[in-house]
């Protein structure tokens, strides 16, 4: 039977042990705020293309009198009921358009006296490639004054917006990395300082550099195991009150953070990442460091 | 087993501490090696145990020119030598049995049974009752002792001992003798550096005498090999011809 392994590398004293689960901690508390932040962003990305994605509103202004406004609305209506790919026309009635207007009309009682634009709600083929020009066009024959609103250019402008904003959070992600790297790999000099004696005496018992460079990265594993599950934790946590703070009125605007799978597997293999990483570089840079010395 | 060939040696510009040394060891062979304080007897051993290098000249181990040698094979070839450190170099964040394990621990082969070889070694040096202590918590002969178990729990070939019975009373000093002369007996070459007299004048062995940057081989005396007035299992027919001069 083998024998468990121990901590050949004393934690006392060490700069390692002081810092790096604290810095790790930081480290790992931006990312995963950035990860759970990019993910909800995402998340609200796909929900939007599942429900908007093929939808088209229809617009004409009020006019004064009511007859005019309806045969007018009944001329679109054959429009766009003729019009290939168009699956489904509704008319929203008087009362949904009250309620579309009311966040930026105010209250219900006055807007019920106004004359009210009308607005028709189109729900368009996924399959079929759709030519909103053309529709326009055949609108604009019947009223001039029409106004189309393609949801989908403005989501395709939002997405390619939104694609810009993931690619700078990846950035964002990578930059972190990169300082992690960097702060290890300063840590260890100065402890590899410290424990001059342990690395010389493992050496002349006949240690490899290799066995000794595992020393380190099974402390600083441990370390930053700890250091990143405190720092993904405080995320969640931070992310969490913060929803809450926002209250609820507001809450379905903003994208929705749970406690779902979709964020606690990806802020795992994040956690994972990082505890993989800084093993990975600590036994990397004690090799360099040690073969340097020798030289 | 041993070589040394012109074998030059001085720290940065400071003088020379060896001078042109030239000597073999041969294989199963127990030599003391002698000098005054300062004399460079560390300093020699050091070359074997390859904590450092000649500044000019050649040290051959097991017929290896020690410069030629990678990394990884002086790792390899630091497992075949067990030291005793004259300043013990034990790890005090470790405890007594972690200590003397380590040799065992850097091959990847400690299990079970090493653990107890390692229990049973601490109870032959007398620290039967100390395996969990730490080595601030150990008198200085105590310590040794707990370096000379480190030096030999992984069986060497070869066992270079620096000033091993200066903390420990005679009694002591005997045991430890005897025991580096146990494994002398099963093969183990030992060398002993000491500036004990009682040491030289109660045994006879082979010594290397360091004087002056200079190395002499000074054959046993007349009579039996090792502790004088004990008898010593058949050694003196090998012993001839052990130490050569360059
Ligand atoms: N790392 C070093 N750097 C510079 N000089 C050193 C170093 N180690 C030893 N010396 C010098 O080399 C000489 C020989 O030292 P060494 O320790 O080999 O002597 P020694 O025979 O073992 O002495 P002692 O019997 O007191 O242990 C001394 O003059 C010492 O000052
Ligand atoms: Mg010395």
């Amino acid at each position: 039977m083998k024998v468990k392994p121990i901590a050949l590398i004393s934690t006392a004293d060490d700069p390692i042990t002081k810092a790096l689960p604290k810095v790790i901690a930081l480290i790992t508390f931006v990312m995963s705020l950035l990860l759970l932040m990019t993910l909800s962003a995402a998340i609200f990305l796909t929900h939007l293309n599942r429900d908007q994605a093929n939808e088209l509103t229809i617009q004409i202004p009020a006019s004064s009198e009511l007859a005019v406004q309806r045969q007018r609305v009944d001329g679109l209506v054959s429009v766009l009921t003729a019009f290939h790919s168009v699956r489904e026309v509704r008319v929203l009635s008087k009362s949904d358009v009250i309620a579309l207007l009311q966040p930026w009309l105010g209250d219900q009682e006055t807007l019920a006296d106004l004359p009210l634009p009308s607005v028709i709600a189109v729900e368009v083929s996924k399959d079929q490639p759709f030519q909103t020009d053309v529709l326009l066009q055949e609108l604009r024959s019947v009223a001039a004054d029409v106004v189309l609103d393609d949801h989908r250019q403005w989501y395709s402008s939002f997405s390619l917006f939104s694609g810009k904003l993931l690619g700078l959070l990846a950035m964002l992600l990578v930059a972190a990395s990169l300082s992690l790297i960097g702060l290890i790999a300063f840590a260890l000099k100065t402890s590899l300082v410290v424990h001059s004696k342990t690395v010389e005496v493992l050496h002349l018992v006949g240690a490899s550099d290799l066995f000794v460079a595992k020393q380190f990265s099974r402390l600083v594993w441990k370390l930053s195991a700890v250091g990143a599950t405190v720092g993904a934790t405080a995320a969640l946590l931070v992310l969490w009150l913060f929803q809450w703070w926002m209250g609820s009125e507001e809450s379905d605007v903003y994208p929705l953070l749970d406690f779902s799978l979709w964020y606690l597997i990806p802020l795992l293999v994040l956690v994972f990442l990082i505890v993989w990483l800084s093993g990975l570089v600590t036994q990397r840079v004690v090799s360099g460091l040690i073969r340097r010395q020798r030289r | 087993m041993i070589e040394f060939e012109s074998v030059s040696l001085r720290y940065g510009n400071g003088p020379l501490i060896l001078r042109d040394a030239s000597f073999h060891i041969q294989p199963g062979s127990f030599h003391l090696l002698t000098g005054v304080s300062g004399a460079g007897k560390s300093s020699l051993l050091k070359l074997i145990y390859l904590a450092s290098f000649a500044t000019s000249g050649k040290v051959k181990l097991f017929g290896r020119d020690v410069l030629s040698l990678s990394p990884d094979e002086l790792a390899l070839l630091r497992r075949r030598i067990g030291v005793v450190f004259q300043d013990f170099q034990l790890l005090d964040h470790l405890s007594v049995r972690d200590n003397v394990s380590l040799p065992l621990r850097v091959t990847g082969k400690y299990g079970d049974k090493e653990r107890d070889n390692v229990a049973e070694l601490l109870a032959w040096v007398g620290l039967g009752q100390y395996v969990d202590h730490f080595p601030s918590q150990l008198s200085g002969g105590q310590q040794q002792r707990v370096a000379i178990a480190r030096a030999v729990i992984a069986r060497p070939a070869i066992l270079l001992a620096d000033e091993p019975t200066g903390n420990v009373d005679d009694h002591m000093g005997i045991r430890l003798v005897d025991l580096f002369e146990e494994l002398n007996r099963i093969g183990t070459t030992v060398i002993v550096a000491t500036h004990s007299t009682t040491l030289v004048s109660e045994y006879n062995f082979p010594t290397l005498r360091l004087s002056k940057g200079e190395v002499t081989a000074i054959p046993p005396r007349k009579g039996k090999i090792g502790r004088r007035g004990v008898k010593v299992a058949a050694k003196g027919k090998a012993d001839k011809g052990k130490t050569n001069e360059g």
